[in-house]
């Protein structure tokens, strides 16, 4: 196996959280080199299970500056084109502040506080929903 | 000697970090958010101040091929900050005031970066000399 590849991976994990929802979390600072391997990654595992929704953390990033903002619209329009949706989780009040600061425009991507409402909302886009087990008694 | 204590000099409150590629970018905000959390400012504030670090540094990495950067303690009328100072020896700023419009770029990038700068931080100057080089200047006051 690509030696490369493999390193590529450990150091971005992904996994599947349920049918069709794929998690990456992203930690630490991003660099053009990072977020290309990010893009890949993203891609080939969204490509690979046919899922519907990625749900891309970034909350342990360590700086939104104009640069990381452009390489998460760029991997977020990539993914689309495949068909799959990147839901951005894990927007700190920080990480608002910075992208208000920039003056970015996500457009219609949906952000969300925690990793629970990225699940949530494509739950329910997938017309799935997590209901109490007291609520079915 | 780590490689982090090769990279940054440190006299007297000040952190000096030479920015030749993409790895001492991470290296300085790291050193930065350390001084920006010792002064006590919040963490939205430490987070603001080392994102204003991060794009000064990188674009010093693409428009001068590098550059240094120096994050001071400072001082004024009983107030205390940081400042960020970026020196490079790059092609200079033709237009200063074009550069600080949003979406005006040179490089195809999206040209937000100096006026993000200002608005994180509390003030900014810059000096510039075309075929010389630049000097950013932020200040954030606590």
């Amino acid at each position: 196996m690509d030696i490369e590849k493999v390193e590529k991976s450990e150091k971005n994990p992904i996994t599947t959280l349920w049918d069709d929802i794929l998690f990456m979390p992203v930690i630490g600072l991003l660099d053009s080199k990072r977020a290309q391997d990010i893009m890949d990654i993203m891609l080939e595992e969204a490509d690979a299970t046919n899922a519907r929704y990625i749900i891309l953390d970034i909350k342990g990033v360590a700086a939104v500056d104009s640069a990381v903002a452009n390489h998460l619209v760029k991997i977020t329009k990539a993914t689309k084109l495949l068909g799959c949706e990147t839901i951005l989780s894990g927007i700190t009040p920080n990480v608002a502040q910075s992208l208000v600061h920039l003056g970015i425009d996500l457009g219609n991507l949906i952000t969300t506080a925690r990793v629970s409402g990225a699940l949530e909302a494509a739950f329910s886009r997938l017309g799935k929903t997590v209901v109490s087990v007291d609520a079915l008694k | 000697m780590s490689q982090q204590d090769r990279c940054e000099a440190n006299a007297g409150g000040r952190l000096v970090y030479a920015i030749v590629q993409e790895a001492d970018v991470e290296n300085a905000m790291r050193g930065c958010r350390r001084c920006a959390r010792q002064l006590g400012f919040s963490e939205s504030i430490v987070f603001m101040v080392a994102t204003a670090l991060v794009e000064l540094a990188r674009n010093m990495l693409y428009h001068a091929a590098g550059g240094t950067v120096t994050i001071n303690e400072c001082s004024r009328a009983s107030r205390w900050g940081i400042e960020l100072v970026a020196i490079d020896h790059g092609p200079g700023i033709a237009n200063v005031a074009l550069a600080m419009q949003d979406h005006f770029s040179t490089r195809g990038t999206l040209g937000i970066g100096l006026p993000a700068v200002k608005r994180m931080m509390d003030s900014m100057d810059i000096e510039t000399v075309v075929g010389q080089g630049t000097t950013v200047r932020a200040c954030k006051w606590l």
